[in-house]
């Protein structure tokens, strides 16, 4: 603490001030900003209403409603921090803007995080907490009171858990250990696909004796605890209160590090860094690698461009990992986990042609591929490079990304199940499957590109909209996909009961399908972007 | 050798002509129906206040931003008609300069090189010698994410000189550079023009317009105030003093600033014969 500097509540209620003026003007500013805060609000309530219900449902009519406070609490909160840390539920307010004014770290740091009940994703929390207080009310004005601070309880630990992971992994992956951020992010959206994937599975299957042992464990922990206050506030209020009072004790430590990781990010580079040396391109004109491969002239240059930025830019690095570990790792490792539930059999050459289900992964890793080339597309634009070219260039980038990994899940599905047989039919329907989502994604970009916030996380999605305009997108994306390829699908479905043989034969389709779809998107959206090359440059430009 | 082996200026055709040019951003004017001529081999200055238009006219020049209404033509070809041609025959420094942060020095110029088409050969020694001339060797292998202000605009300025182009549009193109390398900016630039080339760029230096440009472009809230020969412009006095009074408004006069003038509790001034205090 030194002399000068300003502290207390009115540097918090300046910094929420700020907070709310900027998510205000946001529904004065651009078209494209004012569509972000919409659809962040209605996102936002949308979901708050299906969290209300789950919880408050739970809580009511559960015959296990009291175990599973216990479990799911601590589990919705180990969610929100992977969903924190993979996709940054970014602060509207930059906190590098407010370094060089006089306040102390933990008033900023205090006014970040009761800023953060201000918003959008504020609306989801508070009908978390009225959910669980619906679910789990009862008994006279004392279980009231406690149930009343168990909520608050329960929102200081969702903003400070989803704060300080979102704002840790930023202020790692602005410094020199931007790699590893940019792994951990990675890794925490598999780890929340995991949690959900198989959590929901695992659960489903669970007796009331299960619950209760599995309640006993996650007690321990100071969410469990919370989840204990929860379970017996209605009927032992003055137990909850102790439960209670061990659910928050990890609350300071978590401001402590907030505060820490407050004071890091405010003196992070405005940029995200990039001073390592790239000793490999030594001249200028050098395309070495698989880059070489590429064809000579703008596509192939363009092409070339796309995939140095992919994987040397953390946001987008996580966004193409991600995509891969979903859809390689997703595909390769959903056999294992249904077949120990016995829902397929692991030996059943058949789950080859399952990587035919891969263009999810691909239209995820393509969807918004000007987006990630932001404002700087302005240079190739006006070095000569036009709609068409642009459009061609995604297509070769996306491709030579995806290929690799689907050959490789096409062998490791093979290796599982010993379905070798089945390997000309998987193949034809992994590149039919490639070519029809790049088509899709190509289509996609142009049709929706959206601007990437300037973040002090590099990593962050930003919570000002547009994670939920990159949901919709790619949520209509897989619709239109899943409508394309459901003749073949059930084609394939009826061609595997007759062997392998017919179901290549039948397979054939898709490349063709696939290709013809791909030539017809790349010239939908060339007719979209020639000639709107400055529109597009604006649209992919941050909003102000 | 040039880039643009194509696309060639238009014989007699002013290299940058803009007529009614306009361009509105909700209801505020930025360009107001703006009409200039640049002649070939010129190396013309954009000077006005903040605000006056100077960065929309130069994007809307270079196909980056489109006016909601009027025409611009850079050699001869229209802008917004023959895009490919004009940007064959531009070389551009947009501000705010957005650079791919993710691809070195070498990297920009070898791409943006093979974008226009010049040989791989052309593109490495051209790209030596501009880098080594603007002091960029020992960085050009490092990430652009990592560049100073200036060390960015003067890669920016390399890949825009790279294809030789006919037309330089430079948006504050001194900003952020040391005053050593402003100065070889400022040779390199002339000698481009004396080869033909022409340049135009803004800036609010003007005593930097004075000493480099031989045309001068003042304009006001979107609208040319005066264009011509630097010499016809400024007339008698400087053109800082010319700039001023067509603008018809002085310097503010601080004078309402009183509590800037106490002095501050435990700051004494300096005694510059004596040293700090």
């Amino acid at each position: 603490m030194s002399d000068g500097e300003r502290r207390g509540w009115p540097v918090v209620l300046a910094v929420v001030g700020l907070k709310w003026n900027l998510l205000r003007n946001g529904l004065r500013g651009s078209g494209q900003l004012r569509l972000q805060t919409v659809m962040s609000v209605v996102f936002s309530a949308g979901a708050g209403v299906l969290a209300f219900a789950l919880l408050a449902g739970m809580g009511r009519s559960f015959s296990n409603a009291s175990s599973a406070a216990v479990v799911l609490i601590p589990i919705v909160i180990l969610a929100t921090a992977l969903l924190a840390a993979a996709a940054g539920v970014e602060s509207t307010v930059d906190v590098r803007l407010l370094a060089a004014l006089p306040v102390s770290t933990a008033s900023l740091s205090t006014g970040l995080l009761v800023g953060a009940l201000v918003g959008p994703p504020a609306l989801l929390g508070a009908a978390s907490g009225i959910g669980l207080a619906v679910g789990y009310a009862g008994g006279g004005p004392a279980s009231w009171l406690v149930l009343a601070l168990i909520v608050a309880a329960w929102w200081a630990t969702l903003v400070l858990v989803s704060r300080t992971a979102a704002d840790s992994v930023g202020a790692v992956a602005a410094g020199r250990w931007r790699q590893a951020a940019q792994f951990t992010s990675a890794f925490a959206a598999v780890g929340l696909w995991l949690v959900l994937q198989i959590g929901s599975q695992v659960v489903s299957g669970w007796d009331g004796g299960r619950w209760r042992g599995e309640a006993e464990r996650w007690s321990w922990t100071p969410p469990g605890q919370l989840g204990r206050a929860l379970a017996s506030v209605a009927e032992r209020p003055g137990a909850a209160l102790l439960h209670l009072a061990a659910a928050v004790l990890w609350l300071p430590l978590l401001w402590w590090c907030h505060q820490r990781v407050t004071a890091r990010l405010a003196t992070t580079a405005p940029r995200d860094g990039g001073t390592g040396r790239i000793s490999r391109s030594a001249g200028a004109g050098v395309r070495s690698g698989m880059l070489a491969w590429l064809p000579a002239g703008p596509v192939g240059s363009l092409a070339a461009r796309t995939l140095r930025t992919k994987f040397r830019s953390p946001r987008e690095a996580v966004n193409t990992v991600v995509a891969l570990l979903l859809g390689v790792g997703a595909l390769g490792a959903l056999p294992l986990i249904a077949s120990s539930d016995g829902i397929v059999a692991i030996d059943d050459g058949r789950l080859v042609l399952t990587a035919g289900l891969l263009h999810f992964a691909v239209l995820f890793e393509g969807n918004n591929a000007y987006g990630y080339d932001g404002p700087a597309l302005w240079s190739e634009v006006a070095a000569g490079a036009d709609g068409r070219q642009l459009a061609r260039s995604k297509a070769l980038a996306s491709i030579s990304v995806i290929a690799p990994a689907a050959l490789l899940l096409v062998a490791l599905l093979a290796l599982i199940s010993g379905g070798w047989a089945w390997v000309p039919a998987g193949l034809l329907l992994v590149i039919g499957s490639i070519l029809l989502a790049t088509g899709a994604s190509v289509l996609s970009a142009a049709l929706a590109p959206f601007a990437l916030p300037d973040s002090p996380n590099p990593l962050a999605a930003g919570d000002a909209g547009q994670g939920c305009l990159a949901g919709s997108v790619l949520f209509a994306g897989m619709l239109v996909l899943t409508l394309i390829s459901l003749p073949i699908a059930l084609a394939v479905v009826w061609a595997a009961t007759r062997g392998p043989g017919v179901t290549a034969a039948v397979a054939v389709v898709s490349p063709v399908l696939g290709g013809v779809l791909l030539v017809a998107a790349l010239s939908g959206a060339s007719r979209l972007l020639v000639g709107r090359e400055a529109e597009l440059i604006a649209k992919v430009t941050p909003a102000r | 050798m040039t880039a643009h082996a194509g696309a060639s200026p238009v014989p007699g055709a002013p290299a940058l002509c803009a007529r009614s040019l306009t361009k509105r951003f909700g209801q505020r004017v930025a360009v107001d129906r703006l009409d200039v001529d640049v002649p070939v081999g010129s190396f013309c200055g954009l000077v006005g206040p903040n605000g006056s238009g100077k960065t929309t006219t130069l994007r809307m020049a270079a196909g980056l931003q489109r006016p909601d209404d009027g025409r611009v033509w850079i050699s001869g070809h229209d802008t917004w008609e023959q895009p490919g041609t004009v940007k064959a025959l531009l070389g551009v420094v947009p501000d705010p300069m957005h650079l791919f942060d993710r691809l070195t020095a070498w990297e920009l110029l070898g791409h943006f090189g093979e974008l226009r088409g010049i040989d791989r050969g052309s593109v490495r020694s051209r790209s030596e010698e501009l880098l080594g001339l603007l002091g960029l060797t020992d960085a050009a292998g490092t990430l652009i994410g990592g560049y100073s202000h200036g060390m960015r605009k003067k890669t920016a300025l390399a890949a825009a000189l790279l294809h030789r182009p006919a037309v330089l549009l430079l948006d504050e193109p001194f900003e952020g550079v040391d005053p050593v390398a402003a100065v070889t900016v400022r040779d390199l630039l002339s000698r481009y023009c004396a080869g033909g080339g022409t340049v135009v760029f803004s800036s609010h230096v003007m005593d930097l317009v004075e000493r480099s440009c031989d045309h001068v472009v003042v304009v006001s809230d979107g609208r040319v105030l005066a264009a011509g020969p630097i010499d016809a412009v400024r007339g008698a006095t400087t053109l800082e003093q010319a700039f001023i009074g067509m603008l018809g408004s002085a310097p503010a006069d601080p004078a309402g600033l009183g509590w800037l003038d106490g002095s501050i509790p435990g700051s004494a001034v300096p005694d510059s014969r004596t040293g700090p205090v």
